[in-house]
């Protein structure tokens, strides 16, 4: 198992190297940089070229590419991530301040779409070839197709309209005040869970079906046990599998649904924060957040790939 | 060579069809799979309101009408007007030529890209194969929707760019499913058949591999073309898809922000159902489409 871990460990490496290069290069050949941007401002301040360049050195963006991304380079290996080129901090403190944000919206998703698959899903499996299976069926793939920022917008729109009410639009964390926090964070997960929902409820069904065919749930059906024992214990634990792997991929498309979804609902969180970093050319932020994000994806990914040896002992990696 | 025939066109090769057999055909076909004939007749009913949009439309999409804003539905505007007063159906009408049009160019692009490299990652596999998937790896575990925002950053906003950002963003995806299918399919019978009579790796691909591989691709398509819609909504949305004055779905969610949604909610229901109707067609059709082909989900 550790070796297998290992193993799986690096192979991070090229994948997030190739990310971090990828980012890197990309956003440098954009035309104009951080410093155009702030003289493009007209804040008043020393806008003549000399204090452009001076800025630029200290920003070091002056050398070539290849020369910033060998400097870089070094200070990855030395686990430094760089300053952010708008405030002067660590990027690594804003990303603490906003990762807990993204990480809370993705996991209220994840809950609510598994948790809705699982009912609506098996419901469709033991409903086979009826009108509730083809209405369900039909209604999953319009929740996968309705965009998430419309759906939002709904949300946070209507209500407003009609019963005067709208979600808080100032964000307060959880520890705080949780009530705020979960007011302002429920429809943004509602919003981005229910399109998972769609996709997972369709892997649910179709999953469950199969297992249902199989010899041991006749065997748990003929030793007599109760339609709820045998759905759970035999048909759900066994359908869950492949429903798990369909989780780890979608991991992905949940951060980038989560980008929206922030802006929508006005969360400060990753999303938010890479926009910005993108709009105001600070490389350094942007680098880390795409970075990070990329490692989450992996790692749930290997999760996932545990948890699947862990549910099948037939395939258990070792 | 009869082996490439795929079992897809059995019916059509075993005796000719003539044009009301076929017509025949389609009713079945209709019959038998209600919502991917509905799906398949509202994807041509936009695309023809699409191309004839300057004749189907009352006003141009930038004609602005100050005495009318922020309407409902009303007999001059069938879904209103927004907050400068532009006829909230021309400028649907006239979006429905981006999404549609950037959606196609930007699938043909990524299958291009996708098939290709697909093709040669599953024929040829070894060190290339090994080297193709880690940068697949890496396009994969970044947000789809992130590495489409920075490519348009990088090419500036216009059409072009935007195709180009998606049709990057499906290669992945593409690759991953040809790969695949190659994979399931090099190991046939017919292809060791080819190979012993001799025939070069380049004819094989294209002449026995290819063909037999078309049904995922098709639906994958598809489907697809679903994904770039709604992805190039959300830049849109954003502020980073195709530049005003030209009208997209996703900007017109976007633009005009949500206090005019809030005296007029009217201006952000149409433009969603237009993205939420015409990506449900093409995943319905994609999902038909995966019945009618996949020979093994055949009931």
């Amino acid at each position: 198992m550790r070796a297998y871990l290992i193993r799986r460990m690096l192979l991070f490496v090229p994948v997030l190297v190739l990310v971090y290069t990828f980012v890197f290069v990309l956003i440098r050949i954009v035309p104009g940089d951080i410093v155009n941007l702030m003289m493009e401002g007209g804040s008043g301040r020393g806008t003549s070229a000399a204090t452009a360049a001076e800025l630029r050195h200290e920003l070091g963006i002056d050398k070539s590419i290849q020369q910033q991304y060998a400097i870089q380079l070094q200070h990855l290996l030395r686990g430094d991530l760089g300053r952010s080129f708008r405030n002067g901090r660590p990027v690594t403190a804003e990303i603490g301040r906003r990762l807990p944000i993204t990480l809370e919206l993705a996991a209220l998703a994840i809950v609510i779409a598994l948790g809705s698959a699982l009912v609506i899903g098996s419901l469709a499996a033991l409903r086979h070839d009826t009108g509730i299976d083809r209405t369900i069926s039909v209604l999953s793939i319009v929740a996968l197709s309705v965009p998430a920022f419309w759906t939002g917008t709904l949300i946070v729109v209507l209500p407003a309209r009609f019963w005067g009410y709208s979600p808080p639009f100032t964000f307060s964390s959880l520890i705080e005040d949780p009530t705020q926090n979960l007011q302002q964070m429920l429809p943004a997960a509602l919003t981005l869970g229910a399109i998972f929902a769609g996709v997972l409820t369709r892997y649910v069904r179709s999953s469950l079906l199969e297992v249902l065919r199989q010899d041991y749930i006749r065997t748990a059906w003929a030793k007599g046990l109760r339609e709820r024992i045998v759905l759970t214990h035999h048909g759900l634990r066994n359908a869950f599998i492949p429903v798990i792997t369909v989780v780890g991929l979608q991991v992905s498309g949940l951060l980038g649904g989560a980008v929206i979804t922030e802006r929508v609902f006005n969360l400060p969180g990753m999303g938010t924060l890479t926009i910005t970093a993108i709009n105001q050319r600070d490389y350094p932020q942007l680098e880390a957040n795409v970075l990070v994000l990329a490692f989450i994806v992996l790692v749930v990914n290997l999760f996932v790939d545990i948890a699947y040896g862990w549910l099948d002992p037939r395939i258990r990696v070792g | 060579m009869a082996i490439t025939a795929a079992p897809l066109d059995k019916s059509l090769a075993s005796r000719e069809v003539g044009r009301p057999a076929r017509i025949m055909r389609l009713r079945r076909m209709a019959q038998q799979k209600p919502l991917g004939a509905i799906a398949a007749t509202l994807l041509m009913l936009v695309t023809v309101l699409a191309l004839a949009a300057p004749h189907v439309t009352p006003s141009r999409y930038d004609h602005q009408d100050l005495t009318a804003t922020l309407e409902g539905p009303t007999r001059g505007h069938m879904l209103g007007t927004d907050e400068l007063g532009r006829d909230s159906f021309s400028r649907i009408v006239y979006g429905a030529r981006v999404s549609l049009g950037v959606g196609l160019a930007a699938v043909v692009l990524g299958l291009a890209i996708g098939i290709t490299t697909g093709l040669i990652c599953g024929y040829a596999g070894g060190v290339t194969d090994l080297a193709a998937q880690r940068v697949m790896d890496a396009m994969l575990a970044m947000p789809l929707l992130l590495t489409a925002m920075v490519i348009v950053t990088v090419l500036g906003a216009s059409v072009r760019s935007v195709i180009i950002a998606l049709g990057v963003t499906v290669v992945p995806g593409v690759n991953r499913v040809v790969r695949g299918s190659v994979l399931g399919v090099k190991a046939s019978l017919y292809v060791d058949a080819a190979r012993a009579l001799g025939a070069p790796s380049f004819r094989i691909v294209l002449r026995h591999v290819l063909p037999n591989i078309l049904a995922p691709i098709i639906v994958a398509a598809s489907v697809t073309m679903g994904f770039a819609i709604i992805t190039e909504a959300s830049l849109s949305f954003l502020g980073m898809g195709v530049p005003p004055p030209f009208p997209t779905w996703g900007g017109m969610l976007g633009s005009s922000g949500i206090s005019g949604f809030a005296q007029q909610p009217w201006l952000a229901i149409f433009p969603g159902v237009a993205i939420s109707a015409v990506v449900l067609a093409f995943n319905l059709l994609g999902d038909t489409l995966r019945d009618l082909l996949d020979p093994r989900l055949r009931s």
